[in-house]
């Protein structure tokens, strides 16, 4: 999945119309992308008030700075960076209070006298979800965007200003340390 | 590998990576486990309500809207923009 999201017409109109002073074009837009942003902001703050509270932010600030969008790239793209930015401004003063993935994730090996069973979906589900948690900030992001979102390299990397090759290098640490701490939940290597 | 895993290989780059995977006893196992770890990362795409767990709530449009109008403020470029970290 490398390849950019098609343009959308609907946004296209929508985003004129808000540039314009419509605010119903915008509410629009924010129907379209309020909850996609928020699954986004969700993984890169600490509870889910705040995720809200980003979201909401993420929006004024984009009706408020809407007449500065280009429209050189797609409207969800630039809507995404602020939404990022939002939330890397609340989170950068904090220490982040998840502790490493090792701490978190790895079970002492003479605790289980079997072999480690195979977890039902939830509990692969909450393993991914505690290991990109506990991940460093500078890597949680491309690993959301492009991993669980499923955006492009290319409208990854643009919503973090980002290199590519810069954007891959971080993105392919961040898949291995994710892999390590879940290694045991994961479905078995059929080549094995 | 990235570049692998993209599927922004050239077709001869693609076939030489393949072979090089079905040789190498570290390449293939890495390979077949992060495309694994793909698979499960975007299962959960639609499930970001709550990372704890917990019950997914609903919309946050209906929050998001009366913020809006609760605060159109005046319209002026977006300030302040920290980019996120290197």
């Amino acid at each position: 999945m490398s390849e950019q999201s098609p343009p959308s017409a609907q946004d296209g109109e929508l985003v004129a119309r808000a540039k314009a002073g419509d605010l119903l074009a915008f509410e629009e837009l924010v129907r379209m992308y309020a909850d996609r942003l928020h699954a986004v902001v969700r993984r890169l703050v600490d509870n889910q008030d705040e995720a809200e509270e980003v979201t909401q932010e993420a929006f004024l600030r984009a009706w408020r700075g809407i007449a500065t969008f280009k429209g050189d790239s797609q409207f969800f793209t630039w809507l995404y960076r602020i939404g990022v930015n939002e939330a890397h401004r609340r989170t950068s003063h904090r220490r982040s209070p998840v502790a490493s993935l090792e701490e978190q994730l790895v079970e002492p090996a003479d605790t289980r006298p079997e072999p480690p069973r195979r977890l039902e979906q939830d509990d692969l589900r909450r393993a991914l979800e505690r290991a990109v948690q506990g991940l460093k900030p500078d890597q949680r992001a491309p690993l959301v965007l492009r991993d669980i979102e499923g955006l492009s390299t290319a409208e990854a990397a643009a919503i973090l200003d980002m290199g590519e090759a810069a954007f891959k290098s971080r993105l392919h640490r961040a898949r291995l340390a994710v892999r390590d701490a879940v290694r045991d939940y994961l479905p078995e290597d059929p080549e094995r | 590998m990235p570049d692998a895993l993209d599927g922004s290989l050239t077709p001869r780059q693609r076939a030489r990576f393949a072979q090089h995977v079905d040789d190498c006893p570290e390449c293939g196992p890495m390979l077949r486990s992060l495309i694994r770890l793909r698979v499960a990362l975007r299962s959960i795409a639609t499930d970001a309500s709550d990372p704890d767990g917990g019950t997914p709530d609903g919309s946050v449009v209906p929050a998001v809207l009366e913020h809006l109008r609760a605060h159109p403020g005046e319209r002026r470029p977006t300030a302040g923009r920290a980019p996120w970290p290197r």
